[in-house]
């Protein structure tokens, strides 16, 4: 009984997942794209706790939390103070328009389900539909990566991408090793001092943060 | 447990060991000062050199072969380390010379006069030295990249000690490049010995027979990247460059001991074979004849007295693979006098050229110290200041030349013998041996030309130009190696009969079993008797004269002149034969090699000509008009490829999902 509601909660919850990760795709704001990935985080650790709750991998709880610590409350405050500190509150472009991205996004979702398919076949486990969502999650936090000419939004979309893989993991194999995903929490972080570091310097050294000008970092022919 | 202690092979690793962890006190800058842990690690690596060469000189007595399994969880299995008359022959020149150089450095590099440079050059050299001890110990391909890897690297950082000046950089830069070019061929190398024999772990001795294509392809491979190392021929490109401006204790030990490691890569390599066809031989025969008459023509023309001798290590690399030519078409004809003759001459060749090389290196060494300057042209007149370095660059010089009573002679001697052995044979292993004889010859006579011109410029006459004037002898700590390693070029070529035995066995170890059954002893080849008397007759003969020379001169009165002065009233130093107007006969002879840039003196007519001046130049010809044009078509031709590399982030990460998705689909069946 509880199990049939757990999977059916974890099913909507992956397909509000997914809406995150095309919200993250159309939006234009960078103070909304942070909100997004936010919400993004929240969901995760949503679906982390019912998953650990249905399938009694009670260790899952602590991803769980270590996912709203980290990528509901941490990392969107560490990205908010950087946008306040940059001043940079304004629209951004994108290199692809908005339409296209989603087209693009939809071409993506379609080929990760196709992808897991045969996966869906052999695995009996509660989560086996959901890992679509994550593999369509990775490719779409690239898609973002691809389209987008802001730093800011470059690192979003790796973020996004790393919240995909962490999705994939819970709906694969009930979630990593404990050891592993405390690694991955701790590699983020520094990954998020480090892009903090970095985002100062580009933006002292080229006035921008507009990733197409560290083209000119490229030695010339 | 204390007799396995003992052991030669437990030495050998002992000393490695030692000279690795030698560089060691100069890491701790807050434990002893600079000139204090120099003095320390000199002794460490002194003690590794001894330590070293007896278990070396114990094994080679006995010829015995110990394996070493170190059983690691790395892939690729176990790393395998072994002792064999053959790694022994090629450890005597590692322990000695480095011995050497490290006793020089004290002197040569002191800490006081080289405080920023010190740390790095003696820590690396430690490793250097025991990173080539350990490329000839390994019996796996594995560790033999490993060891091999570190031997290049440390010896890039040991070339460009002195990085701040631009044509340290370049060399050293070079240096890397043509490394790792050589690398490359050992990546294509050790994966086709494996196919080949099943194993990481080197094949047993003539194991594989050498017709397939596959065997083939082992034997390029090897030419490339041992030929490479080794500095033959067209892949020399490195050499003179990285040896003129790394430190004359560095030349000494690259030129001395890192090139055999090439010749020693490819005589294992070569070992692994049977059945070795003609065109093996033949192409490192002419290889080692083109190497040694390009290298020679090349050093008449250097003006930088360590880029000379730098060719100079060209050229006797060239003659070591003529013996090793010798000894594979010996095995095709099967001539057991020839295999034996050629590859005795080889081995006993890299021993002599590592002693005499060294020597003269270090010998340059003091004579920069001395002077300031590498351009034997600002030269001259250094042997009054510096007589004993003097002397020990006369007997380097002799016995790089060929001639007798010194070791050069008795191994070239080797050779020519073999090479003899091969012209009674008949077909085109007697063709290819009776071109090379001549070549051989060739080399020997362009080698004394050259060394009568460096030690006619550099050490006779009078200073050519004051700033440059040889100020001071140097210490005992520069004079001692350079004295034994002198020593070591007269008791081989005064006693070769005391090398023959060792020389023998070595060569059994490597050769294929026909040789061993046929039961030809190397004393019977070479007449060692013969060569020992001559050599004591022309020592004696030499001190005769020369007493004779004295006591006439002290009967005499003589007034003192400047050297050639050539009858003027008031001759200049300037008026000396110059290098490049010593050399202008045979540098224009081989112009059509050596393409040597000459700048005519202009405008010298009527009664008052303008000042005017001239200069040659004999540039790397092989670097300059053949890679360096060919390398630049090759970047053009790449450049729409290039393109693909932009540098906007976007489109890399876009690369990324573009595989990402073609390697799901290819998975996806």
């Amino acid at each position: 009984m509880t199990h049939t509601i757990a999977t059916q909660i974890n099913s909507l919850l992956a397909a509000l997942i997914l809406l995150s990760a095309f919200a993250l795709l159309a939006q234009r704001k960078i103070m909304g794209l942070v909100h997004i990935f936010a919400w993004q985080g929240l969901l995760l650790a949503l679906s982390t706790a019912v998953i650990g709750y249905a399938s009694g991998e009670h260790h899952l709880y602590i991803s769980s939390l270590l996912t709203l610590g980290m990528k509901v409350i941490l990392l969107p405050y560490i990205l908010y103070k950087l946008v306040h500190k940059l001043k940079i509150h304004r629209d951004i472009e994108a290199v692809v328009n908005v339409p296209t991205t989603m087209l693009l996004g939809i071409i993506l979702v379609v080929f990760s389900y196709h992808l897991t398919a045969p996966i869906r076949e052999l695995s009996n486990l509660m989560t086996r539909s959901t890992l679509a969502v994550a593999l369509a999650t990775i490719m779409l936090g690239m898609l973002m990566m691809v389209t987008r000419r802001h730093a800011v939004t470059q690192i979003l979309g790796f973020l996004a991408m790393e919240n995909g893989l962490f999705f994939a993991a819970t709906s694969a194999t009930y979630g990593m090793p404990m050891v592993v995903e405390l690694g991955v929490a701790l590699d983020l972080l520094i990954a998020a001092f480090i892009f903090g570091i970095f985002f100062f310097h580009i933006n002292t050294t080229f006035e921008s943060l507009d990733v197409e000008q560290m083209a000119k970092l490229k030695e010339t022919d | 447990m204390v007799q396995e202690l003992f052991a030669p092979s437990s030495l050998i690793l002992i000393a490695t060991l030692l000279a690795a962890i030698s560089g060691v006190p100069l890491l701790l800058p807050w434990l002893l000062p600079a000139a204090r842990a120099q003095l320390l690690s000199v002794a460490v690596l002194l003690a590794a050199a001894c330590t070293g060469l007896t278990g070396t000189v114990l094994l080679l007595l006995s010829g015995s072969t110990t394996l070493f399994e170190l059983a690691w969880t790395l892939p690729f299995g176990p790393a395998r380390f072994g002792v064999d008359p053959l790694s022994a022959w090629f450890l005597l020149p590692i322990f000695f010379i480095s011995g050497c150089a490290a006793l020089y450095a004290r002197s040569y590099w002191h800490a006081d006069h080289h405080c920023d440079t010190v740390r790095k050059v003696t820590f690396f050299f430690g490793v250097m030295t025991a990173s080539m001890s350990a490329v000839v110990l390994a019996r796996d391909g594995i560790s033999f990249l490993f060891a091999w890897e570190i031997m290049a690297l440390s010896a890039y950082f040991l070339v460009s000690a002195e990085d701040e000046k631009p044509e340290v950089n370049e060399a050293g830069t070079l240096y890397m490049i043509t490394t790792h070019t050589g690398t490359l061929g050992l990546f294509a190398l050790f994966p086709l010995l494996n196919l080949l024999s099943g194993s990481w772990l080197f094949p047993a001795p003539a194991s594989i027979h050498a017709s397939s294509g596959l065997s083939t392809a082992v034997f390029l491979a090897a030419l490339f990247a041992f030929g490479m190392k080794a500095g033959i021929m067209p892949l020399h490109i490195w050499l003179p460059s990285a040896h003129a401006n790394a430190p004359s204790h560095i030349s000494a030990a690259m030129s001395g001991v890192i090139l055999k490691i090439g010749v020693y890569g490819l005589i294992r390599t070569l070992s692994f074979f049977h059945d070795i066809p003609l065109w093996w031989g033949g192409s490192v025969l002419t290889l080692g004849a083109v190497s040694g008459v390009a290298g020679v023509a090349f050093a008449i023309g250097q003006h930088d007295l360590k880029r000379l001798l730098a060719y100079h290590s060209i050229e006797n690399i060239g003659i070591i693979f003529m013996g090793l030519g010798v000894a594979l078409v010996g095995q095709k004809v099967g001539s057991p006098a020839m295999m034996l003759l050629g590859m005795s001459g080889a081995l006993l060749h890299v021993l002599n050229h590592a002693t005499f090389k060294a020597l003269l290196f270090l010998g340059a060494g003091s004579v920069i110290h001395a002077t300031g300057s590498r351009e034997i042209d600002l030269m001259g007149g250094v042997a009054r200041r510096l007589p004993y370095t003097a002397l020990l660059f006369g007997i380097g010089a002799v016995a790089i030349c060929g001639l007798p009573p010194l070791n050069g002679f008795v191994s070239e001697l080797l050779i020519y013998l073999g090479l003899f052995q091969g012209i009674q044979g008949e077909g085109w292993a007697a063709a290819a041996a009776a071109l090379a004889a001549p070549a051989l010859a060739l080399v020997g006579g362009l080698a004394v030309a050259c060394f009568v011109k460096v030690y006619g410029i550099v050490f006779l006459g009078v200073p050519r130009a004051g700033a440059y004037a040889p100020r001071h002898e140097a210490g005992w700590q520069m004079l001692l190696p350079m004295l034994l390693l002198g020593l070591l070029c007269l008791a081989i070529g005064l006693a070769p009969g005391a090398v023959t035995r060792p020389l023998q066995l070595v060569s059994l170890s490597i050769l294929p079993a026909a040789v061993r059954t046929e039961g030809l002893p190397l004393k019977e080849l070479l007449p060692t008797t013969m060569i020992s008397l001559s050599g004591v007759l022309l020592l004696v003969l030499i001190s005769i004269v020369a007493v004779w020379y004295r006591r006439r001169l002290a009967g005499s009165v003589s007034s003192e002149t400047v050297t050639w002065g050539c009858g003027y009233q008031r001759p200049a130093p300037r008026m000396q034969y110059s290098a490049s107007s010593f050399a202008e006969m045979l540098t224009s002879i081989f112009a059509f090699v050596l393409k040597p840039h000459c700048h005519q003196p202009e405008g010298i007519t009527g009664l008052f000509p303008r000042t005017s001046r001239f200069f040659s130049h004999v540039p790397e010809a092989v670097l300059e008009l053949v890679y360096t044009p060919a390398l630049e078509r090759l970047y053009e031709r790449f450049l729409p490829i290039r393109r693909m590399q932009n540098g906007i982030l976007q489109q890399y990460v876009l690369y990324i999902l573009i595989t990402l998705v073609v390697l799901f689909l290819s998975d996806y069946r």
